[in-house]
């Protein structure tokens, strides 16, 4: 094979490196900000580095006494993740069922899951309210947990590639004597792994960036996640975007890193082992 | 098997992580926590927007105080973020877990007619109701129920770019026609490009938004009013009202002083007098804080807002006093404890040390002025409470009324519709809305 | 030979084992799906019945209620801005969500096979991911301001600089730039994966009978891909037509209420208006719309796939 420099490279090469200076200038605008020395959000006439750079802001977050972040961090932290893994069961679970079982009523039974996606939420969050105060669930971690396990489309999204698995392999393992819960966490899972890895970045940014729910169920200051927190930073007359900036910055670089790491297992490589023969 | 087992021990971690946090977490009684008498302390909460940063520091030293004098009295106090104050508090307040004092604004009569606010006639003594103006009362009163007691004030001034002024011999206009020659000298083009670098005046609107606040001063000062005596229609569909809402539109749109709405973004607007390329505008008076940090090198003057036609002196120079007080909830049930804060807060040798640190003034025009005296911005802004015009307390006012008389401005200052047509049509349908 | 996945296991079992399996395999079937559905009953459909209930009343969003019948969607219908709001939304699906989609799929193509670079690029298309759209809107805002970035370079290039966001087509532009922006990376990780999951077999096949590059994508990849392509678009169609913080933070709805969209009425109408009957109503009027337009996608698709 011919390892030239093709048009066709060239293409892609350009392609790929534009799209991601288009994602990356506005984190960079976002970090020059908060190593800003002026409350102001952008400069005009648009510049790209800042005068006088400092790290005040991020000093600010992390080391001041009466700053709340590590405690917001911890929270997030804490909601995210127990979300996460909680979704990835129940979602799991459901799919299976809904890719591989028949029963009756299955179809009516989706298509009811995929309504509940179609009403806003604006409308849902005063009754899904009421309805988390009689759990006495108010102000507590769990009031931002429980109600968000549920994703139709990380039903959906795993279904899609559970029906891809062959119901042979299924049969097999069931004729050699395998429960049902032991075939779906030997068999299924692993081969849907990739597809539960994008549910997990989902989900997990999803409740990692969730305002308006942890705001409504934080009734005192030591159970506020990181976005509720840096909404309350945003006073009036004067609104620290570099102070801000710097917050929304600490709020992602984390999560960044683990991704960086965490990639490798759940995008990269999944060759379906079980489609193999 | 070990499958199982994976599967097993995730979901004890689960449940052990989920018991740690239930632990976390309040019994979901939130707000009013009256029972927790536990024959020692009484709990309640103090719920507030943040009008600051750090919100929450420049209040301990209040607190701190109050603990000491009420050691009886445990406060918990939550900064509620403005960004979805609407959802956060009628999701509290309609759940049955509200805040059993809250810093309320604008929308409060929603609250009110809805029976949740508790009225506090018989808390508020002579000496208090003496305080505050006639004016201020009565911004936190609906249909009879008193729910608001007064308690900050940021009064709007006119915030003015010394050098600029000084460059071309301008003085501090003192009435409307002072202000629109003043603006027109402090118009032009400095570079000679063709267009507009400077400008004399500047109507800033927030992100997206415009506030109907920005043109009712003008309003006011002409002898209009929000709402006719009835409250059945609009005050200012006369000639008056009209008077003072084409003065101040015309200042962006025929005289062009002051940018048009398409010239910049919010942003950009709002660094326009940081950069010295406004001469004068109209801020509320913490204003003053953020032009100091964002341009600690310019050198910034106030004056109260031109005076208008309006006979009545103080109404001449109106402005828009923001609009917040302290409330009690009908459903706490601690609403003893949750008054003597609220009268702690009101005494100025209390309140005034968060208001001073949060550069703003107490609701009262005597306490502002011995608060600021020596300040140069402050103490105009302090001159300038008995001016602060009153706001419709009718729960229709702040959710269905507002919004038309935002699109009017919008439309005003776009050019879509002159002013007259512009009024009667907004009249039109605010009669609608009140007619219910 | 291909192998044939639409079987369920229930068939096999069936055609084995007779009934009683079958019944084994009902049960298991609702046993899988029990602790979802009860999660979802308390905290989603519950909440939708209860708001089904609010939009025959009037009242706000404290205190009392009354029973009204069906005036609530009868404003609603015969209101003309509302519709006004729906062509908004199906324009910015329209927009969006073809070339959403497409960038995705191709951005995908290229990130297929692993390389040296790919953890770079995989992480730069995750960015978006990491912020909210609120955060997102704001930076757009400031990129098509008058005197902002974008213009800036117009400018250089000799371009009249348009003002993005005070003219209604171009802020509908801008705010479709925002949500592609924004939203279209994260189709590519399904993509990706999907595409990793088709086994080299058939790309070999393919191969051996002298097929192009284009060829292979229309006979092998896509058919191959209809599962998770179907699951992007009925998802994303979803997700459009919620629109609304990205028109919150950037236009508030202007210039003159031109960029609303339903969803951002119904905003309106619950928390700023205080007529929860009305957004109530609205949303149900509106689940209705996108339920149809769901039904009609998962239809046209009924070809191989089982449902």
């Amino acid at each position: 094979m011919k390892k030239g420099i093709t048009l066709g490279k060239v293409i892609k090469a350009l392609i790929l490196l534009i799209t991601s200076l288009i994602i990356i200038l506005p984190f960079w605008l976002f970090l020059m900000t908060s190593l800003r020395d002026k409350t102001v959000l952008f400069e005009t006439p648009p510049k790209l580095w800042v005068e006088n750079p400092t790290l005040d802001n991020y000093a600010e977050l992390l080391l001041s006494k009466t700053s709340a972040f590590p405690l917001w961090f911890v929270n997030s932290l804490i909601v995210s993740v127990t979300t996460t893994v909680l979704t990835l069961i129940l979602a799991s679970l459901a799919a299976y069922a809904f890719a591989k079982k028949t029963f009756p009523g299955r179809n009516a039974i989706f298509m009811l899951c995929m309504a509940t996606m179609m009403v806003p939420s604006t409308v849902t969050l005063l009754p899904a309210f009421m309805i988390v105060r009689q759990f006495h669930m108010v102000d507590s971690l769990w009031g931002m947990i429980i109600p968000c396990v549920t994703n139709v489309f990380g039903v959906f999204l795993l279904k899609q590639f559970m029906s891809t698995i062959p119901s042979s392999l299924i049969e097999s393992a069931r004729i050699d004597g395998a429960s049902e819960l032991r075939v779906f966490v030997k068999i299924i899972v692993p081969v849907s792994r990739s597809a539960m890895g994008v549910l997990a970045i989902n989900t997990f940014m999803n409740q990692w960036n969730s305002l308006l729910w942890p705001l409504i169920m934080a009734n005192t200051e030591t159970v506020k996640t990181l976005p509720v927190g840096i909404a309350g930073l945003k006073g009036q007359a004067l609104v620290p975007w570099n102070l801000i900036m710097a917050a929304t910055m600490l709020s992602f670089i984390p999560v960044l890193i683990v991704f960086i790491f965490a990639r490798k297992s759940f995008i990269e490589g999944m060759t379906a082992g079980a489609v193999k023969g | 098997m070990k499958a199982m087992k994976t599967l097993v021990s995730i979901l004890l971690a689960g449940a052990l992580t989920a018991s740690v946090f239930s632990g976390c977490g309040k019994e979901g009684e939130g707000g009013t926590s009256g029972d927790a008498k536990s024959g020692e302390t009484t709990k309640i909460t103090f719920w507030k927007a943040p009008h600051a940063s750090n919100e929450a520091e420049l209040w301990q030293p209040v607190f701190d105080k109050f603990a000491e004098e009420h050691p009886e009295i445990e406060l918990e106090f939550l900064v509620t973020p403005w960004e979805s104050w609407n959802e956060k508090y009628s999701a509290a307040f309609a759940g049955g877990t509200p805040p059993d004092v809250s810093y309320m604004t604008e929308g409060f009569p929603n609250f009110v007619a809805a029976g949740q606010l508790e009225d506090l006639t018989p808390y508020i003594t002579d000496e208090l109701k003496d305080k505050y103006t006639d004016a201020l009362w009565s911004s936190g009163e609906y249909d009879g129920v008193m729910a608001r007691v007064p308690f900050l004030n940021l009064t709007s001034i006119v915030f003015y770019n010394k050098a600029l002024l000084e460059a071309d011999g301008v003085e501090i206009p003192q009435t409307w026609d002072e202000l629109l020659a003043a603006a027109q000298t402090l118009t032009k083009d400095t570079d000679g490009d063709g267009k507009t670098d400077q400008w004399g005046y500047f109507l800033n609107h927030f992100t997206g938004e415009i506030s109907i606040h920005q043109t009712a001063p003008y309003i006011y000062q002409s002898g209009g009013t929000f709402l006719n005596e009835d409250e059945t229609a609009l005050g200012f569909n006369n000639e008056e009202g009209i008077r003072g809402l084409r003065f101040v539109t015309d200042l962006m749109v025929k005289y062009k002083v002051a940018p048009a709405l398409d010239d910049y973004s919010a942003e950009e607007a709002q660094q326009l007098f940081y950069n010295g390329k406004v001469a004068m505008f109209a801020d509320q008076c913490q204003a003053g804080s953020a032009i100091k940090t964002n341009a600690p090198d310019l050198d910034f003057g106030a004056f109260q807002m031109p005076a208008g036609p309006n006979p009545d002196e103080a109404m001449s120079r109106a402005n828009y006093g923001g609009n917040g007080g302290l409330s009690i909830a009908s459903a706490s049930k601690v609403k003893d404890q949750a008054w003597t804060l609220i009268e702690f807060l009101t005494l100025e040798e209390n309140g005034a040390i968060y208001l001073k640190a949060n550069n703003m003034l107490d609701a009262s025009a005597e306490v502002s002025k011995e608060m600021w005296g020596d300040d140069e911005i402050m103490s105009v802004a302090a001159d300038a409470v008995p001016s602060a015009y009153p706001v419709p307390t009718d729960p229709r006012w702040f959710s269905q009324v507002d919004p038309v008389i935002k699109l009017m401005i919008e439309e005003i200052l776009r050019g879509t519709k002159d002013v007259e047509t512009a009024v009667a049509d907004a009249d039109a349908q605010v009669k609608e809305i009140l007619a219910q | 030979m291909k192998e044939k996945n639409t079987d369920t296991v229930s068939t096999i079992v069936t055609k084995k084992y007779g009934t009683k399996a079958r019944q084994r395999e009902m049960l298991s079937g609702y046993l899988f799906i029990l602790p979802f559905m009860l999660f979802l009953i308390t905290f989603s459909l519950l909440p939708i019945i209860m708001t089904f209930i609010q939009s025959f009343q009037t009242g706000g969003t404290v205190g009392p209620r009354t029973f009204v019948g069906l005036q609530n969607y009868v404003k609603i219908l015969t209101d003309r801005q509302y519709y006004d709001y729906l062509l908004n939304n199906f324009l910015y699906i329209i927009m969006s969500l073809p070339v959403g989609q497409f960038i995705a799929f191709g951005l995908a193509l290229y990130l297929k096979k692993t390389s040296k670079l790919s953890p770079f690029f995989e992480t730069v298309y995750f960015m978006p991911l990491l912020i909210s759209m609120v955060a997102a809107s704001m930076i757009m805002s400031y990129m098509f301001s008058v005197n902002g970035p974008i213009n800036y370079l117009l400018e250089i290039i000799g371009i009249d600089a348009p003002n993005w966001l005070n003219k209604t087509e171009t802020a509908r532009i801008v705010i479709v730039i925002l949500e592609i922006w924004k939203g279209c990376t994260f189709y590519i990780y399904i993509y990706v994966a999907a595409l990793r999951g088709i086994p080299n077999d058939f790309y070999e096949v393919g191969l051996i009978e002298g097929a192009n590059p284009w060829q292979m994508l229309r006979k092998v990849t896509l058919p191959l891909m209809r599962n998770s392509i179907l699951l992007c678009i009925v998802m994303s169609t979803i997700w459009q037509l919620q629109l609304f913080d990205s028109v919150f933070t950037t236009t508030n709805g202007g210039p003159l209420n031109s960029t609303k969209t339903v969803v951002f009425a119904i905003y309106e109408l619950t928390f700023k208006n205080n007529l929860t009957g009305l957004g109530a109503a609205l949303s149900m009027l509106f689940l209705l719309v996108i339920l149809l337009i769901t039904a009609l996608q998962l239809r046209l698709n009924k070809g191989d796939i089982e449902y």
